[in-house]
């Protein structure tokens, strides 16, 4: 490691890979440490970036080129957001800054209470795997030097919990992978993709389907009861479940359909109230750096994707997304090709090099700050 | 120098030596003009005031009634006990020690102690008088320890540790599974004798005395002991008589002397002043100590050899290491054969006894004094003077990071997840 530089630890309690998990939470851990190393050339400081997580068992691999280690998960308890392990205690120990990813869980509060004890910068930040009695319900935040929510929503949600520094850094996105295809037609097809859940709304966009346009939902169905109500609703209505798609099936929806739809809600169809539906609709952002207009529910963090009307709306409940569908199949909007609009958004305020420079410079600020008291 | 002591049980409560050590190191020190304080808990037996720079304000989880032994009694006893750290930082704080000197720990939550010296960079050393580490790292499962570090000895052994005997280092290495990082220094235990007053009995026309003293039980040999007596008179061997001083299980054992026949030559004279004993130390010959393997280093047997009252005690326990066998005593494995043997042995007359007598006089008056336990107790402690901050112990911080570090691993034992 450079001496002079910033030593950044991210710490997960899973990795994104098939024999680990495959969420969001995941991804967004890959992304940031690849952002980081993205806008490392062109900060006023050196930073040094490693990856560790937990998993079964004990693993070691580049990511990019952001070395990550991974030690076996020691509690017997094999909850992922449980995780925990003694290696940490040494691994972590040369760091100036620990950011702990998924930091409100159990597996938060061990890392806090490791980084807080070695003495270094502890940021957090939550990506919805849960909420842990020590950490919120008896202060657990007061270990944390800073927080770094993925939305304003997601920071509204610890604001309470915590007076320190906390910013909200809405990314980011792999805009190298997701990039537009001008050479490929778009269909007026409209395109929504995430796990096949009930806090998803996949049910609240079939029900909003007009006649005459196509519908393509994109994930694992999770809930087969929820899956087999899908299909009900369905019936009469061209719409299409892809429930295997791979990243290189994924991209390719993004190039051919003509808006993306992110239905997301507070209360399910069944009357179940979610707390926390989405810190950070990624998907969305993969959407609009493919150069896609979109339509986003007025849920959790959503509306703070759709700051443009000219490529981006938001809707309340299913008549609001109907009144959308009607103007995108009748033409009314968007009003014109909105691509490099929506591309230009996304790369300006949601790309590596862009979010990974915030970051960075919030480590450097929180670090600096906790030193000089 | 600014001592913080901190032992889990003090005078006028006691169970053995280790705390009696504690205060008599305590004072001594004192004595010599340095700022001590004792951190310790309440005692259940009445007695004098408290001086002023003892402080009853632990907790202590261990050596009382227990109707539950689950995971989180053993958590309590020696993983972390949250009051006793937040009491630690409060004397930290109060008493700014120059070093933090543990006792014995065990029931107040010792692995959370060390941690939070540890986390706070405060020098401390550890006098190892019985196997504390040991029953520290069986406590609790790894994962529960690990919110504490304890899975490293490099953390929580690194502190300055001193032993009382090899013996008791070997033997928590072997059942702890770990291994010191730094070996600590074997500081024996201290002979607090006085002068000799009384001038023991020509051997001649009279019975060969022979003293045990110690808790009447078990583990210190009582019964081998008795039947070692039963085997001396089944041999004809009849001129002798074995006193026993002490508390414990003597019903028990006047008892079962009586089932073996020997009451006539085994008397139990109860518990004595410490000053009683040691006259007593004077007006018999020999010292019997059959005590199990794992004693650490007990210094009563010095004691009785400071008098010239020549023991006979187990050859791997640990005050067998300061004893040449057949130069400051005799030492026999552990049944009541060898013991008998031993004892006709003397009797008899085969052992030079005057001999040695007057090496068990000089070995014990001049390597186990008080003087030189405190110098070398006082070297150990030096050896981890550096300077820490009060400030970061006091910042508003360091207890709730306790607190959590407590609920954790609690919460791992339990199986909690959320």
């Amino acid at each position: 490691m450079d001496q002079g530089a910033l030593r950044v630890a991210l710490v997960s309690p899973s990795y994104f890979a098939e024999d680990s998990l495959i969420g969001g939470g995941e991804r967004y851990v890959s992304y940031l440490a690849r952002a980081l190393r993205q806008a490392t050339p062109d900060l006023p400081f050196a930073l040094d970036l490693e990856v560790f997580a937990l998993g079964e068992r004990a693993l070691s691999f580049l990511d990019g080129d952001v070395p990550v280690t991974v030690f076996p998960n020691e509690n017997p308890q094999r909850h992922a957001m449980a995780a925990m392990s003694h290696h940490l205690w040494q691994a972590l120990a040369p760091f100036d800054v620990i950011h702990i990813q998924q930091g409100l869980t159990f597996f938060g509060a061990y890392c806090a209470v490791i980084g807080r004890s070695l003495g270094k910068t502890v940021i957090v930040t939550d990506l919805g795997g849960g909420e842990n009695t020590l950490m919120l319900g008896h202060g657990g935040l007061c270990m944390v030097d800073g927080i770094i929510s993925i939305s304003e929503f997601a920071r509204a949600i610890t604001k309470t919990y915590f007076k320190g520094p906390h910013i909200a850094v809405i990314g980011p996105v792999d805009t190298e992978l997701f990039q537009p295809r001008p050479d490929i037609k778009r269909s007026r097809e409209v395109l929504s993709v995430g796990r096949l859940l009930p806090h998803k709304g996949c049910d609240r966009v079939i029900d909003a389907l007009p006649d005459g346009l196509a519908l393509r939902l994109v994930g694992r169905a999770y809930d087969n009861a929820y899956f087999d109500l899908l299909q009900k609703r369905a019936k009469g209505k061209n719409v299409t479940f892809v429930t295997d798609a791979d990243d290189v099936a994924l991209k390719a929806f993004y190039h051919t359909a003509g808006l993306y739809v992110h239905a997301s809600t507070f209360t399910d169809i069944y009357g179940n109230r979610i707390a926390k539906p989405e810190l950070m609709g990624l998907t969305t952002l993969e959407a609009l750096a493919c150069g896609m207009p979109v339509a986003v529910s007025n849920t959790a963090s959503l509306p703070e994707l759709a700051p443009d009307p000219r490529f981006s709306r938001v809707f309340d409940e299913v008549a609001g997304l109907r009144v959308v569908l009607e103007d995108y199949k009748a033409g009314r909007w968007p009003s014109e090709d909105v691509a490099g609009l929506a591309r230009a958004h996304t790369v300006e305020n949601y790309s590596f090099p862009v979010v990974g420079r915030r970051i960075a410079e919030f480590y450097a600020q929180v670090h600096a700050g906790r030193q000089a008291a | 120098m600014k001592i913080l002591m901190i032992s889990n049980l003090y005078p006028p409560f006691m169970l053995g030596g280790y705390e009696l050590n504690c205060s008599n190191i305590t004072r001594a020190l004192r004595v010599r003009g340095h700022d001590v304080m004792v951190a310790t808990s309440p005692s259940r037996v009445p007695g004098p005031p408290d001086p002023d720079y003892v402080t009853r304000c632990l907790t202590m989880a261990a050596h009382v009634p227990v109707y539950d032994y689950s995971g989180s009694y053993w958590h309590k006893t020696d993983i972390s006990i949250f009051e006793n750290v937040s009491a630690l930082q409060h004397l930290l704080v109060s008493f700014v020690p120059d070093v933090v000197f543990l006792w014995n720990t065990h029931g107040i939550g010792t692995l959370h102690l060390i941690d939070f010296l540890n986390v706070h960079e405060v020098p401390w050393a550890f006098f190892l008088g019985d196997r504390v580490y040991e029953q520290m790292i069986n406590a609790a499962p790894a994962h529960a320890r690990a919110v504490f570090r304890g899975t490293d000895p490099q953390w929580f052994a690194s502190g300055g540790m001193m032993s009382v005997s090899q013996h008791l280092v070997d033997e928590m290495e072997t059942l702890g599974h770990f291994t010191f990082p730094v070996p600590p220094s074997i500081v024996h235990g201290v002979a607090q004798v006085g002068e000799i007053i009384e001038d023991r009995p020509a051997r001649e026309g009279r019975p060969l005395r022979f003293m045990f003293a110690a808790r009447v039980s078990e583990h210190k040999g009582i019964h081998l002991a008795c039947e070692a007596v039963a085997l001396l008179l089944a041999q004809g061997v009849d001129d002798f008589v074995l006193d026993v001083y002490g508390e414990g299980e003597v019903a028990y054992y006047v008892n079962y002397a009586h089932v073996l026949g020997v009451s006539g030559h085994v008397k139990f004279l109860g518990a004595v002043p410490q000053a009683e004993l040691h006259r007593q130390f004077q007006l018999h010959d020999m010292f019997v100590f059959p005590t199990w393997t794992r004693e650490p280093f007990a210094f009563v047997p010095f004691e009785a050899a400071a008098y010239g009252c020549v023991p006979i005690l187990t050859e791997d326990c640990g005050c067998a290491e300061k004893i040449v066998d057949g130069v400051h005593g005799l030492k026999i494995p552990r049944t009541a054969e060898a013991l008998a043997d031993a004892m006709r042995r003397a009797v008899a007359s085969e052992i030079e006894l005057p001999r040695m007598e007057a090496a068990a006089k000089a070995m014990v008056r001049q390597d186990l004094t008080l003087q030189g336990h405190l110098n070398k107790l006082m070297a150990g402690l030096q050896s981890q003077l550096k300077p820490w901050s009060v400030e970061r112990v006091a910042d508003p911080r360091a207890l709730p990071l306790a607190f959590y570090k407590h609920h954790l691993s609690l919460a791992l034992l339990a199986g909690v997840t959320d």
